[in-house]
Formats: structure tokens, sequence, C-alpha cells
């Protein structure tokens, strides 16, 4: 069944993504469909057979226990599997809900994380999280509750009628007479209500952020003595919600529930008074009444639902609108089929590159690292270093300009040739609550071997030997926690584990503690000749040994040249900074004496 | 239960307005009752009619019966809805303005140990949950009961005690199960919730990350852990639905058995003439009135459960004592202050924070701590308040302890700026005087311009009207610092103290600042906390903290020649302006 409620017409692309999903699967929804209409039809059986019962058995007063006895059993089994095939339809609907949600929610997942990190630059985290949490748990209700609810409803109804047009056509239209009622009735509702349960919604989103806000700020509030004043702004706010809450609850107890009964009681009179009518032209059968009673009784029901439901179907369909809009952002553009990087020589050639236009945060960079050197990049936060390493992973792409791996373009390399060509160390290790072994894999099913070398590499191999589960330890919250030390090796074992060609360090800018500071070194060391190294470094004292030191002011290399070069240079950059570090290590001699 | 005997006082304060509201209900019910009753007769009038055939009936009086009834029960439910709804928001309200009373007697201690999110959630979910304990708690609870006794009692005693014992055979089963389902809903729909909430992480933690996800090509492997726990938020939804499913084929299974009974047991009766039609009739009416009962039983219970918890959890808030005493009565006269041998460790610390501190700030004199991060600069200021309690004797103000004081009194003495400069979503001008409500326009103008910030604030849309936060404009860490520095002034209080106030100022704007302080605060005395040592170069004297001890003590010009942090670190500073000069 095609529905389309109010304010679909714009939401096409929405609408059809979601009803896509209706239709997926043929099979599951005729069986659910099947299920309803048996279901739909064993359920308006029952009152038919009373009123055989009643008329032709009991008002003739024909006790013939055989055909009374067989009456009830009919009646007993259309009963039962009414309910069982009523039971089944819901599941399968259920199930029809909740797998297209599954299938959003996992499509909505992965392609966010193929989206270019340029879509990131401007997308709140906390945004994005509840598009595919909320939103799609939105588009759920649209499923279970709207399209399931409102299909067996109207069809119960429609069943409901036809067994009453059955019984008697004159008593159906009176009947009939109630979907307009309740229909109006409900919308008069949400028109006199709408006002203040949007008002009451506002209020309490508004005593949120204020009790939100004055926990932030009790400190103020008590350091200047204003908590009376605060108390009583918000209890001004509480009082509104109050008032606000009741004038919504007047107009649901004067509409809803009071008057929906009330109609029904009303169909009621209308009915036992058409069939007094019938019975003063002597046409009337008393089984008939006993079988409207009962259907009366389902009647109104269903239509509340119906009606009920249409707010949540815009709810979920602003929802859907966004998660539509998530799914048709365009993917990061496919790379090249280059399978290996060979030997590792990179090549900056002229680069340009701004974040937003205007601001430009690279500008005409020309670097070009022979295989195997150490080239470290030094400057000010925002100088463009780490700039440099996003480049280089693709993660955005040069204004103008072009990087060249072995002589061939960045983005003729393949995806995984990249991923296992280039390694990175990033500022902050990250650890994994698994396994060591998984912690340095990270998923990418490399073999026992290789694992091992990396771990070798950056001299963990021994202490991981000395763990009593070896490579199969646990780390994290639950785990085995290693010291910052052991961390960073942990990282730099990762990096090492595709024996990259390239390998990228991104230095913690905190001060980094002693220890580590020598596995990083030591690792740089053992590499060096081998790999080649980018190093943006904060700790001027770990690149002493670097081929070539690049200085960037501004996006631009103002220095470059080995340590002992530009420590020779009067006034270099590099030397105030490097004289600078030196300093801080004299204040910081001074915190730890007493 | 224990949740409606510890809100006794409430039930016992309302109870006017609850009986009102129960005895509406027990009106609607009875009134319910009379529905099928009068149908019945109705039916057995037509019966004799159509049997007589005299064509002669009158069922207008039950028709117009109906009718008043109808208008009656209408009116009743929306009285009962009115009061009984009303009083639990009534309730609500009263519970969320205690604990905002509560939040506000409060310190940094009680701040310290419970987060925001925690106090947000007991603040409004928790009082929501209780609300609806006292609403439709006691509606369902008192409902249910009532129409279960008086249809019973109809069943019984007006219509065939034998047919109502047939009859009723079902619905213990039924009650048995809307039990079970709803312990089965409940429990699915917290694991529901608990997957929700490790959907909702493993996206926070994903998408954080997604530089690190795109440097390790993990893209793959996230999704199918996101996959796998979406399977699991799936499944258990399934478990909910398939749960809440149940009750559907319950009431129908129940019900239709029931009827099945009523029928044939009922068709005996009738055969031996001790049961009319319309009483057969009206009689299965009723047995659909027992739904409600059976359902209301079951769900008393889940929600009462969660209002309990929920209750427990505000409670607990409500009980907390005041987290510093306040019981003296004293007003400081002066405000000079004498720290003596002051040693402090946090609560649960092994550790001390402040060590054997010991100064002297007399009236009218400018004080600055400095040292590294962690040295306690903080602590020390807001033992200085009274935001921590102190051993005794070991902070004086005018020569007594600073318990002796009142709590507020004491505050009057000192207008401080924190280091997190803080703004509330109102206009700046009501911001800078948060603590002089009564200020003039001109005297909030002079301190801002003290502050440096008078200009700034010409330029916005509203200029002093503007609002602060998302409905306004958003300000600079340096604005809002400068608007905090202009809120302490106006205060006019004796001590003024800046808590690293000028950290998000630039180097030129704070000389401004410093030398408009030392203009407008002849008598007043000042504590200035600083990670620039430029900010404190004027001060009286300087205390110089690294791990809560005191190092080094004196004003610029004797620190200066001595070798430790604090020559060390304005030569630093220095090299680093230089630095970022060229």
């Amino acid at each position: 069944m095609k529905q389309k409620g109010p304010g679909s017409s714009h939401q096409g692309n929405t609408f059809s993504l979601l009803m896509n999903y209706v239709y997926r699967d043929k099979p599951l929804l005729a069986k659910a469909l099947l299920l309803l209409l048996l279901a739909t039809a064993a359920d308006v059986t029952g009152p038919i057979l009373a009123k055989i019962y009643i008329d032709d058995y009991l008002l003739q007063s024909n006790y013939h226990i055989p055909s009374l006895a067989l009456l009830l059993i009919f009646y007993l089994i259309s009963q039962l599997s009414a309910a069982w095939l009523r039971y089944q339809q819901t599941l399968r609907f259920t199930d029809m809900a909740l797998a297209a949600v599954l299938d959003i929610r996992k499509r909505a997942f992965s392609h966010i994380l193929k989206l270019p990190m340029r879509f990131f630059d401007h997308a709140m985290t906390g945004q994005l999280v509840s598009r595919i949490t909320n939103d799609t748990e939105a588009i759920k209700d649209l499923y279970v509750q709207f399209l399931s609810v409102v299909l067996t409803n109207t069809i119960l109804l429609f069943g409901i009628i036809v067994a009453m047009g059955i019984l008697n056509i004159q008593l159906m239209f009176f009947a009939l007479l109630l979907i307009p009622a309740v229909i109006s009735v409900i919308f008069l509702y949400q028109k006199l209500s709408g006002a203040a349960v949007a008002k009451t919604r506002e209020l309490r989103s508004e005593i949120n952020a204020n009790i939100s806000e004055s926990i932030s700020g009790m400190s103020v509030i008590q350091e200047s003595n204003q908590q009376q004043k605060f108390i009583k702004q918000f209890s001004d706010l509480n009082n509104s919600y109050y008032q606000a809450r009741m004038r919504s609850i007047k107009a649901s107890a004067a509409l809803l529930r009071p008057a929906i009964d009330l109609l029904s009681i009303l169909a009621l009179l209308g009915i036992i008074w058409g069939f007094g009518q019938q019975v003063v032209e002597g046409v009337a059968e008393i089984g008939v009444l006993y079988a409207f009673l009962s259907y009366l009784g389902r009647f109104t029901e269903p239509l509340a639902e119906i009606t009920q439901r249409f707010n949540l179907y815009q709810q979920a369909m602003v929802a859907g609108n966004r998660v539509y809009q998530l799914i048709e952002e365009t993917e990061e553009q496919p790379l090249g089929v280059i399978n290996e990087i060979d030997n590792g020589h990179l090549l900056f050639k002229d680069i340009n590159f701004h974040y937003q236009p205007g601001k430009t945060v690279l500008r005409q960079l020309d670097i070009d690292i022979p295989p195997g050197n150490l080239y470290a990049v030094v400057g000010h936060t925002g100088s463009g270093k780490s700039t440099l390493l996003n480049l280089l992973l693709n993660f955005y792409q040069p204004s103008t300009g072009q990087i060249l791996i072995d002589n061939q373009k960045l983005t003729q390399y393949s995806h995984q040739s990249l991923r296992s060509g280039i390694g990175l160390i990033p500022q902050e290790p990250f650890i994994l609550a698994a396994t060591i072994y998984d912690n340095i894999d990270m998923g990418r099913g490399l073999k026992q071997s290789e694992i091992e070398q990396a771990a070798q590499k950056a001299h963990l191999h021994d202490v991981i030997k000395t763990m009593p589960e070896g490579y199969q330890t646990m780390l994290g919250e639950r785990g085995v926690r290693l010291s910052t030390g052991q961390r960073q090796q942990l990282v730099i074992a990762r990096a090492l584990a595709t024996s990259p060609k390239i390998l990228l360090l991104d230095e913690a800018t905190a001060s980094v503690d002693s220890e580590t500071e020598q596995v990083v070194q030591r690792a740089l060391d053992d590499l060096h000749g081998t790999v080649t190294m980018i190093v943006v470094a904060h700790r001027l004292s770990t690149i002493r040994n670097a081929d070539r030191i690049l200085v960037l002011s501004h996006g631009e290399i103002i220095e470059s040249g080995s340590h002992h070069q530009l420590m020779a240079t009067p006034d270099s950059l590099y030397r105030s900074m490097y004289q600078l570090q030196q300093q801080a290590r004299l204040v910081e001699e001074t915190e730890h004496s007493h | 239960m224990t949740l409606f005997n510890n809100l006794s006082w409430f039930f016992r304060e309302h109870w006017r307005t609850y009986l009102v509201a129960l005895l509406m209900l027990a009106g609607v019910a009875m009134l319910n009752l009379a529905v099928p009753y009068l149908i019945g007769l109705a039916i057995d009038e037509l019966i004799t009619a159509t049997e007589t055939t005299t064509a002669e009936t009158d069922i207008r009086p039950y028709l117009l019966a109906l009718f008043v009834l109808g208008i009656g029960v209408y009116a009743l439910r929306y009285g009962w809805r009115l009061i009984l709804f009303g009083t639990s928001y009534r309730l609500g309200s009263i519970l969320r303005a205690r604990f905002y009373q509560r939040l506000c007697k409060q310190g940094q201690a009680f701040y310290s140990i419970n987060s925001t999110g925690d106090l947000m959630a007991r603040a409004t979910n928790d009082v929501d949950a209780i609300e609806l304990a006292a609403g439709e708690g006691v509606l369902s609870g008192f409902d249910g009961l009532l129409t279960f006794i008086l249809v019973l009692i109809i069943m019984f005693a007006v219509i065939d005690w034998r047919l109502t014992l047939v009859a009723l055979m079902p619905f213990p089963v039924m009650a048995w199960a809307f039990h079970r389902i709803s312990r089965s809903v409940h429990q699915h729909f917290q694991q529901a919730l608990d997957c929700f909430s490790r959907l909702n992480q493993k996206t926070q933690e994903a998408l954080s990350g997604i530089r690190l996800v795109k440097a390790m090509g993990r893209e793959e492997i996230e999704s199918q852990a996101f996959s796998s726990i979406s399977e699991q938020a799936a499944d258990s939804n399934y478990r909910v639905a398939q749960a809440e499913a149940c009750y559907d084929p319950v009431i129908h299974v129940c019900l239709s058995t029931a009827l099945l009974f009523t029928m044939s047991y009922g068709t005996w009766l009738i055969w031996q003439q001790q049961l009319s039609i319309g009483q057969l009739a009206s009689f299965t009416m009723y047995l659909g009135q027992l739904i409600w009962p059976m359902f209301a039983f079951g769900w008393l219970l889940n929600i009462v459960e969660r209002g309990s918890a929920a209750f427990k959890r505000v409670d607990q808030l409500l009980k907390t004592a005041d987290t510093i005493n306040d019981k003296a009565v004293l007003t400081p006269t002066g405000a000079e202050l004498r720290v003596r041998n002051l040693t402090f460790s946090y609560p649960n610390s092994h550790t001390a924070t402040l060590n054997q501190l010991s100064f002297d700030l007399p009236a009218g004199k400018v004080l600055a701590i400095v040292g590294p991060t962690g040295s306690g600069k903080t602590t020390l200021i807001q033992l200085l308040m009274r935001q921590w309690q102190s051993e005794p004797d070991m902070i004086l103000m005018d020569g007594l302890a600073l318990s002796q004081y009142s709590l507020k009194a004491l505050r009057d003495q000192y207008a401080y700026v924190p280091q997190d400069s803080f703004l509330f979503s109102i206009s700046i001008a009501e911001n800078i005087a948060l603590t002089s409500p009564s200020a003039s326009q001109d005297e909030i103008e002079a301190v801002a311009k003290i502050a440096c910030i008078h200009q700034d604030i010409l330029s916005f849309p509203e200029a002093y009207q503007t609002q602060v936060g998302e409905r306004g404009v958003t300000l600079s860490g340096g604005q809002r610092q400068r608007i905090c520095i202009a809120r302490a002034l106006l205060s006019k209080a004796p001590v003024l103290i800046l808590d690293d106030a000028l950290s998000a100022v630039d180097v030129h704007t704070e000389q401004q600042i410093i030398t408009h302080l030392k203009d407008s605060r002849n008598e007043q005395s000042s504590i200035i906390i600083s990670h620039r040592l430029s900010a404190v170069e004027h001060a009286d004297e300087t205390l110089v903290l690294t791990h809560g001890c005191l190092q080094q003590q004196g004003n610029h010009d004797q620190l200066i020649t001595q070798d430790g942090w604090y020559s060390r670190m304005w030569t630093y500073q220095r090299m680093e302006a230089r630095l970022e000069e060229t």
C-alpha cells in the first residue's frame, strides 16, 4: 500500500529510499500481507458466528447440541488462529522494519567513513553520530509504528466495515459516521494543542539548558552570592513550564480519549436506535445487534491509532531526510592502480594548499627527499607542518602542484599500496582494547612472522615474550597497562608491520618523557638509510641526526639544512628555537628540585 | 510501594485533590458499568417486542439514559485527568525546584564527584519517572482495582454468579501472562538501550578518530565492528517487539476462551430459563471491561519500579548535606589575609596539594602567585574563599578564622575572576552587573573601560544589550575574560582575585589592563595568578609555588636576581617573545 502523507512531495527522494526497503524483500512483504488479511478475516468472523448462534439457535430456542458445539468450536478456532496470525504478522513487519534500519545504518556508517577528510572539517561529530544512531532509530518508528500500525488498523477497519455490511447495511452506515467524527476531533485537537505542545517542549529544553548552565556556572553564582536570584529565575521558568503543561493537558483531556469515548457511546446510541426502527419494521435480528456491539468496541481504537500516527510519520520523514542527505554526500575519489611503492623517493613539486579559499596554508613548496633519507620539519603551531603529512596521506589534495612517489603521481597508487607503503606514527599512541597481536595487525591480516619482525624492529619483541600470554596478552582497560614508552614502541611496530617504504612521524606536542624520547630516537636511528622518513618534530633534540631539517613559517620553507649547518647560522630561527628549548629545560629542572 | 510511602508528604498535602480525582475516577467506573447493563435491558425490551410482535416498544428512556451517561462520563474523565495529572505535574515542579535549591548549596567538593550529565539526568528523567508514578501510577492502580471490583460485583450479584465463575477462569492466566510479558519487555528494553548506547559510542569513537581510521585503512574493520553492534541492537529491538507482540494474542485468546465458556454455559442457563439473552449480551461486554484492570496491574508494577529507582537517586541528592557548613554569623571588618602553615590535601588523595604555606596580604597590596601547572595555585585561591574546608586557624581574615564568618559575608570580601571565564546566556550588561544588579549603565561602562572591553562591546549588534551564547554573539576567549574582569571590578569588593584571567588576552592589552587596575584600585588588595610573568612584574610580593611548596618569595627585582624558577622563566618568556616577533 502506498501511503503518501502530508509534506512528502518535496521529500520524494527520501520517500522512495524508504519505500524501497518495503519492496526489497517481496516474499516477506507478501507473507506479511497475507497473514494480515487472514488474521483480519479470522478476527471479524467471530461476531458473525455469535450472531448466527444467537439468531438461529438461542432466539429460536433451538438447543441442538452438536450444531451448537460445532459453532462454538468454529468460534474458538477462528479466534485462536486470529491471535496466532496477528502475532506472526506483527513479527513479520517488525522484521522488515529492523532489517531496513539495520541496512540503512550500515550503509550510512560505511559511507561516512569513505567521505573525504574535507567533509569532516566542517561536520560536527555529535551531529553525525546523531544522524547515524538517533535519526535511523526514528526511521524505525516509521516502519514499525506507521507502516505496521496504520496498515494493520486500516485493514482491520475495512474488515469490520465489510462484516458490518454483510450483517446489516443500514446499521453499517451509522458506524461509518464515526470515521469523519473521530478524524475531525483529532485534527481539532492537533490544531488547538499544537501551540501549547510546542511551548511545553520549548520550555522543557529551556529548563534543561538552565540547569546545565547553572551547574557549570555554580561556582560563579556562589562566589558572587547570587543564589537567591538564580533560584527565583529557575522557579519562574519551572512555573511557566507547569502552566504550559496544564494548557496542553486541558486540550488533550477535552479532545482525546474522553471525546473519542463519548463519540463511541453516541454511535452505540445510534445503532440501538436504528435497530429499534428496524424492529418496528419487523426486519431486525437480535444477533446482528450483538455482533455490531462487539464490532463497535473495536472500531474507535484503530481510528484513533491511525490519526495519532501521522505525527510520528512527519518526524520520521524529517529524520529520513537527514540520513538521505548524508548518504548522498560524494565519496572519496577512487585512487589509481599501482600496487607497490618500490623505493620511497618523495617529491613535492610546487605545492600550494589552502583549507579555505584565501587562507593559504602551504606556499610554493618544493621538497625532494631521496629514498632512505630522514627529513625533519619544524616550525610554530600553524606553520603547516601537519598539513604536509595530511597531503602525503592523501587526506587532502594540493590546490596546485603535485606529490610524486618514485616519479609517479600519488593518486596513481591504489588505496591499499598507500596504506601499506606509508606508515604513520601519530601524535597520540592509540591502543585498542585487544591483544598485542591485534594491536599490531590492526585488522590488516598480517602473518605472525611479519608481526614479530615489526615488534623486533621496535625493540618490543623481548618484552612481549616475557608476558604470560605473549602476543595474545590483552591490552586496554581490563588488560595489561603498558608504559608510555612501550605504547610508543607498539605504535612504531604497528607502523612498521607492513614494511613501509615511507614512514611519517607526528611527534607528540606535549612534553614527552625521556623514556619515550629514547624509544623514538632509537627507532629513527635503526631505520635511517632504509626507509624514507618525514618527522614533524617538536623536540628538536630528537632530530639532530636528520639529513635535512626544514624550518616552516607561515607555509613557506624559510631555512633548510642539517642541524650543524642551521646552528652555525647566526640569527637563524632554528637556532633561536633550539635555545628556547634549552631554556625550557632549565625551567623544568627547577620545577622538580625542592 | 515504598515509593508511595516516600511521597506520602505530598499525598498528605494534596489529599483533597487526590480524593476528588479518585472520586471522579470511581464515578467513571460506575457509570461505565451502567452502559452494558442498559444495553442489556434495551435488548431484552427489543426481544420482547419481536416476540410479542406488538411493535410497540419504547427504548427511548434507555437511549436517553445512555446519552446522559455518556455526557457524564465525558465530564468526569475530563475532570480527573486535569486534577490527577495536574497534581503530578505540581509534584514534578516542586521536586525540580528543591533539586535546584540543593544544587545552589553545594560546593566544589560536591561538583568534583558528581558529573553534570548525571545531575542533569536526575533533574530531568528521574523527576519525570517519579511524576509518572504519582500520576499514571496512582491512576492505573486505583482505577484498575476499582473497575475490577465493581465489574466482579455486578457479574456476581446482578447477573449470575455461576456464569461469572465459569467465565473468569482464563483471567488469572491473563494476569500472570501480563506480568511475565511486562517483565520481559522491561528486561529486553534495558538491553536495547544498552546496545543503543554502545552504538552511539562506537560511532563517536570512529568519527572522532577518523584520521587514524583512514591512515590505517581501517574503514572495513570499523564498518564490520559497527555492523555487528547494529545487528545486536536490531536483535534486542526484535526481542522487545516480540515480547510486546505477546500482549495482543494473550488478550485475544483469554477473552475468546472466556467468551466461549460464557456462551456455552450461558446457553445452558438460557435453556433452563435462568438467564435472558440481554443479560448474556451485557455479560460479554463486562468481560471486555476486565482487560484494562489486568493490564493496569502489570503496568503499575513497572511504573512504580522505575519511579522508586528514580526517587532513590533524586532523594539521595536532596538529602546531601551542604558541602561547607555555614552556621557562623560574623562579618569581617577588614580584609587582611594571614596564612600560616597551610597544608591541604583533597579528599581521597594521599599527597598534599599544598604544603606548609605561610604569607600575608595586607590591605591595598598586590600579591602574585606563579609556578608551573598543577602547583596548587587555584587550590590556594579556593581555600581562601572557603570553597573547600581547610584545617581551622590556618587562614585568618581580619584576625579571625574563615569559619567564623558567614559564607555570604566572607565571599562579599572577594571579587573573583576564575580561570574558565564563565558567562551566562543573558545580555552582556547583565553579565557584568551579575553581582550588582542595581548598577547604572555608566558604572557598567566605567568598569568595561578599565577591563579594555568597552570598544569590543560597542561593536556588537546591540552593544551592551547583546545576548551572550547561542542566541547572541559568540565571544572569543579574551573577550570573555575581559567581561569577567569587568564583572569583578563592578563589585568593589576589598580583595580582587584574578586566577590566570588574562591568559587569552594579548600582551599589549594585558599591560593596559594591569595599568588601569593599578590606577583605579588604591585601597583594595589584589591576588593575581598568571603564567605570564609580565603581568605580575609590579606585584608587591610574588610567591613561586612548585608542587604545593613555596619555593621562592619576594618582589620582581629580588626574584630576578636569584637563580630559580622565576628568573629562568623570565628569561624563557623574553626569548619566546622575541622569537614571536620575528
